[in-house]
């Protein structure tokens, strides 16, 4: 539902970049919008994205497409078991010829970080990311170098089910703003892949269409979108919602509200609206709160999912009527 | 951009607090328990309060028994709350009650709590002179009279505790009903001035409200709310009192339950100023006033005709089938004993051989040599007549009868002996005997010494005036049946019959009223003509008695009449010896056209000049001296439309504008949603987003659409597009539906669902223009034109009709109400899950 908006001229520059962006990932990912979508809301609404799925389904291309069609630095981490710490962040090195110790900055330094199999680290190396992730910094040495906007981490990880991977602890997953699964291709996007990547890469053919000054004033422009008092209070509601309901031992944080809220603000963006509504909240809820839960044993011997308790908790909770002041 | 804060906010609790809200439930639950109990038993008590406000007529000082009942109430109430809220056994409370309840109607009545030793005495003392009352007075007692307020609070106290017992102890309120039945019913029987509508409706509201708390608590306890999917809500089990105090079943239930209940009461009161029915009680008292016809067992017949005959319509109450050419006079029953109040029956005997089974005892004190003819009678009486007493010709030889039905030798009237028989529906045969009695004959006639019991002639003691005037007017006839001639001619020459200026009642005082020849004196109606001349013949000490029955028939096929409840008559019976109990007629020609044949040869005979002065008694024709339908209209009076009094024969004014009166109170109460709903439509579809959006769902609701409440505008707005139709396609039963068939309604939704967002949601300043607005009226009308093509049309019918979006609790909540829910859900821990549905 587009509707002609005040100021529409900044929404319009949104949607013109966000058409643009997505149709350069899609050439590379095909019949996923959703996860295209969702991966651009992220990426506007300044968070991380975590990529959950079994091996093959595309997860480093959506990553890599993204980050190729931003004109900005990019650097890819191939996380690994052996992989350290000063990998991420960059470490001092001795130079010979000055006589100092100079920083060699680590695959963190850049503007989109793809971060490969992440759960395939150790923890020790993956609350690294931690201070990054969050603060947009790293510390090294007593030194503080800060990153530069916008940066966005994209980590795929493998389920962790799967042999050799250790699983992201809470508090890493928090930080992530949303977590999207691939799934399979449907059999017709599946051939189409079948055709396009055999020939030759279709990532080499991927050109920049936007860069980062672009991103930063849309980022802006997102951060302008309104929140009514009486969705922020629904946000609240749904939070708290899961904070209390027995059906899980771990409920969203108030940065998970925070992320909810950020996220909707991106999403109606894109939509073509300055305000949100109640309804961008609910579509949002299962990418932007799942991963940060979790199930309480009954619940889980039920074979109740996260998803399914977050299912309920939106059918339960009321929407908060509007102030009408 | 900075991190965000791991501190909750205020008002978000932590998990702990979860804890917290369960250990403080048991007292809330105590809080709200204690109120429920009290409020419970008061509604017991207070409603069999209203009920004993019935109890009015019964005395001339309501107030004594009533207010020292309504103090009752609350005490009653307020120990059994007490005694229930400490969980003691049903009947401990009751007993509680009990003691505390008679000490304190002991200390209102004879100023002591502790009714033992000398109090025991007073109260003995008081409680006899009651019954001596109730013996001695007819409804209403006077001040004077000792007082029956002992026995109306404590029959009151105890009906309480009863209807308490069975309401909150053991739980059974539609049990509960039959003592507030029983406490209404008492009045009906005794109470000749009707029950009042009002105390009606208010012992009919206690009761729901007594359903109501009993019924609204089980479902309480039933589970879970549902949500509109049929799912269970989110709320936990300690929240389930919460949400069920908060929860939409709970205030809609309230509103549905209310608006069945008076709508009940408001029917049960309304119906009968509509239909008029006449029950039983012909001569029964209980007819209430302001249509409160309720059912009246008739035990005691009166002479009350007035209230038949003032009737306002003339109901067809029996069918006679008969060789008897004149068929006047069926007679209902005898009565006896004049008390200083009335005329009553009196005592009767009546042994279980002396049923209708066949012939019966010989004519009483009829001589051997009078010649005398026999008819055959069929009747079968209707529905409408509930008689206790079974109406015959009197005398008869035979008679055959369903039933139970017996009667005295002395009297032959036939009562019913068992408590559930009445003539309603009833087919009988009899064999009647008309006595050819000649004037000659009676003149000659021994004295009656002897012949029939002292009761016959017994008087209360009576004003001279009766007595004077009985020896002034047989001053010059020299035989009793000269003198019994002499007092009917007098009263239908002196008296003048006037339903309308009667008074009511046959006692010593309205005796004297209607005896005095002064203003408004010497008029009355049968009742009154009866008793009197059976009173002054007694003075004359001429045997005498009142019969009560039918005067006379419509002829309404050959041999077939009908009598009718214009037709109720009463008569005196003279005992005059060798010719038994004989019939005069005082009551003037305006209501009885002619006398009997045998008391007119006297009047031919002993003035001797009937032509000169003619009387209305000698215009009635001589020969059969009931006309026949086709007898020429000699006698304008008695041609009247079913031969009855004048005044009884005007149009029936009062029930046919009570009638339209209660179906235009009805039309006004069933057009008033329809009204209500197109006000509103208008109102809101005018008043911007927000207006049409409410008018959206008013028109869901109507139409039985489970509206999606408190869900996001677009929930709601997808869940319009499944019941659109197209409103332009011919009305069928089952119109297609969905977005596709109403595309227009559909867009117009969308725009709809856009501008209220906008309204809601957008920041300040950027809403839409005049012309928007109009729009948005518009894209309502679309919308709610497409929303009735969407159902059948008697679905559209109904909702028109009969709108439950006006009848239910028809606003959302507020703002601020939801507001303040959330604040007291945050509170208890339960966050905003107990607010679900």
């Amino acid at each position: 539902m587009v509707a002609p908006i005040p100021g529409g001229a900044d929404l319009e520059t949104v949607a013109r970049v966000v058409s643009r962006v997505r149709g350069n990932v899609e050439r590379v990912i095909e019949g996923k919008p959703d996860v295209v979508s969702a991966a651009l809301v992220v990426l506007l609404a300044e968070g991380h994205l975590l990529i959950e799925d079994v091996p093959g389904v595309g997860k480093t291309m959506l990553s890599k497409a993204l980050a190729r069609s931003i004109d900005c630095s990019v650097s890819r981490i191939q996380f690994t078991p052996d992989l350290l710490p000063s990998d991420v962040t960059g470490v001092s090195v001795f130079n010979q010829n000055t006589r100092e110790f100079e920083f060699r900055p680590g695959g963190i330094f850049a503007n989109v970080v793809v971060g490969d199999e992440i759960n395939r680290a150790s923890p020790k190396t993956q609350s690294a990311l931690l201070e990054a992730m969050e603060e947009r910094q790293v510390t090294v040495d007593n030194a503080t170098y800060h990153l530069e906007a916008p940066f966005m981490v994209i980590a795929t990880q493998n389920p962790v089910e799967m042999e050799g991977t250790y699983a992201l602890p809470e508090a890493q997953r928090d930080r992530f703003m949303a977590r999207v699964s691939m799934g399979y291709p449907v059999a017709s996007a599946e051939i189409a892949m079948l055709d396009s990547h055999t020939r030759s890469n279709p990532l080499d053919d991927l050109e920049a269409v936007t860069d980062a000054s672009e991103l930063r004033k849309i980022t802006g422009i997102v951060a302008q979108v309104h929140v009514a008092h009486a969705v922020q209070r629904y946000a609240v509601a749904l939070t708290s919602a899961t904070r209390t309901t027995e059906d899980l031992t771990l409920g969203a944080s108030p940065r998970a509200t925070l992320h909810l809220v950020r996220a909707a603000k991106a999403y109606a963006a894109i939509e073509g609206r300055d305000y949100v509504v109640p309804d961008d909240l609910q579509l949002l809820a299962r990418t932007v709160l799942a991963h940060r839960l979790l199930p309480s044993v009954e619940a889980a011997m039920n074979g109740r999912t996260t998803e399914a308790v977050l299912d309920r908790i939106l059918a339960g909770v009321p929407v908060p009527e509007p102030d009408r002041a | 951009m900075s991190a965000p804060t791991l501190v909750p906010p205020a008002g978000s609790p932590a998990r702990p607090s979860t804890g917290r809200a369960r250990a403080s439930a048991p007292k809330d639950l105590r809080a709200r328990g204690a109120g429920r109990l009290l409020l419970s038993a008061l509604a017991a008590t207070l409603t069999t309060w209203a009920a004993v406000v019935s109890w009015r007529g019964l005395t001339e000082t309501p107030g004594g028994f009533l207010r020292p009942l309504l103090l009752l109430a609350l005490v009653v109430a307020g120990t059994g709350a007490l005694a229930r809220l400490a969980r003691l056994p049903a009947l401990v409370v009751l007993l509680a009650q009990t003691v505390v309840g008679v000490a304190l109607a002991s200390e209102l009545l004879i100023d002591t709590p502790v009714p033992l030793g000398a109090g025991w005495g007073e109260l003995v003392r008081a409680v006899e002179a009651a019954v001596a009352t109730s013996r001695q007075y007819a409804a209403p007692v006077p001040p004077e009279a000792a007082p029956l307020d002992p026995l109306l609070v404590g029959g009151g106290l105890a009906c309480m505790l009863l209807v308490d017992l069975l309401a909150n102890g053991v739980r059974r309120v539609p049990l509960a009903g039959l003592p507030l039945l029983t406490v209404y019913a008492v009045p009906v029987s005794i109470v000749d001035s009707g029950l009042s509508w009002w105390v009606f409706a208010l012992t009919a509201a206690g009761f729901l409200v007594m359903l109501f708390l009993q019924e609204d608590e089980q479902v309480a306890r039933w589970g879970r709310p549902l949500d509109e999917r049929g799912r269970p809500t989110e709320a936990s089990d300690t929240d389930l009192r919460a949400s069920a105090a908060l929860g939409p079943r709970s205030s809609t239930s309230r509103v549905g339950a209310a608006s069945v209940g008076a709508a009940a009461t408001a029917l049960a009161v309304l119906v009968p100023l509509g239909v008029p029915t006449l029950d039983v009680d012909v001569f029964s008292l209980g007819a209430g006033s302001a249509g409160g016809d309720d059912a009246v067992q008739i035990v005691n017949p009166m002479t009350d005709l007035q209230r038949d005959l003032r009737r306002g319509s003339d109901i067809p109450l029996l069918e006679v089938q008969t060789d008897d050419p004149d068929p006047s006079y069926l007679r209902i029953a005898v009565l006896n004993r004049f008390s200083s109040e009335a005329w009553s029956s009196g005592d009767r005997e009546i042994p279980t051989d002396n049923l209708p089974d066949g012939a019966v005892p010989a004519l009483q004190g009829v001589a051997g040599d009078v010649a005398r003819r026999s008819y055959d009678y069929d009747v079968s009486i209707g529905e409408d007549f509930q008689s206790r007493w079974l109406p015959t010709w009197a005398p008869i030889r035979a008679i055959r009868a369903e039933g139970d039905w017996r009667y005295d030798e002395s009297t032959m009237d036939f009562l019913a002996s068992a408590d559930d028989l009445d003539t309603a529906g009833l087919d009988y045969s009899m064999t009647g005997v008309e006595l050819d009695l000649s004037a000659a004959q009676l003149a000659s006639a021994p004295s009656a010494a002897g012949a029939v019991s002292a009761e016959m002639v017994d008087l209360p003691p009576l004003p001279d005036l009766v007595r004077d005037l009985a020896l002034e007017v047989t001053a010059e006839a020299p035989t009793r049946y000269a003198k019994a001639v002499a007092l009917q001619n007098w009263f239908r020459s002196e008296f003048t019959y006037d339903l309308a200026r009667a008074d009511e009642g046959n006692g010593v005082s309205e005796l004297e009223a209607f005896l005095r020849d002064d203003e408004g004196g010497r008029v009355g109606y049968c009742e009154q003509f009866a008793s009197a001349m059976a009173v002054m013949a007694r003075e004359l000490d001429i045997p005498a008695r009142v019969a009560v029955g039918f005067l006379r028939p419509d002829e309404i096929g050959p041999d077939r009449y009908q009598f009718s409840a214009y037709d109720l008559h009463a008569w005196p019976e003279l005992f005059i010896a060798g010719a038994g109990w004989v019939r005069f007629e005082p009551t003037p020609a305006d209501r009885a056209a002619a006398v009997p044949d045998y008391t007119r040869g006297q009047l031919d005979s002993e003035p001797d000049q009937p032509s000169a002065q003619p009387s209305e008694q000698s215009q009635a024709p001589v020969q059969p001296d009931r006309p026949a339908p086709s007898a020429e209209p000699e006698v304008p009076q008695a041609q009247g439309p079913d031969d009855t009094d004048t005044t009884a024969t005007t149009f029936p004014w009062a029930p046919v504008a009570g009638g339209v009166g209660g179906l235009l109170a009805l039309g006004v109460l069933l057009l008033l949603p329809r009204l209500l709903r197109s006000r509103r439509r208008e109102r809101w579809l005018a008043a911007g987003p927000e207006g049409v959006w409410q008018e959206l769902r008013a028109t869901a609701l109507d139409l039985g659409h489970p509206w999606p409440e408190r869900r996001s505008v677009r929930t709601a707005g997808a869940a319009l597009l499944d019941w659109y139709a197209d409103p332009a396609a011919e009305p069928v039963e089952r119109p297609a539906r969905g977005a596709a068939a109403a595309p227009e309604a559909a867009a117009a939704t969308d725009r709809l669902v856009t501008a209220l967002e906008r309204l809601r949601y957008a920041p300040a300043g950027s809403t839409d223009s005049a012309a928007a607005s109009e729009q948005v009226g518009d894209d309502g009308g679309v919308c709610v034109a497409a929303l009735l093509a969407g159902v059948t049309p008697r679905q559209r019918r109904a909702a028109r009709w009969w709108p439950r979006s006006v009848l239910t609790a028809g606003r959302r909540p507020s703002g601020a109400q939801a507001r303040r829910a959330e604040v007291r859900a945050t509170r208890t821990g339960a966050a905003t899950v107990d607010e679900v549905g």
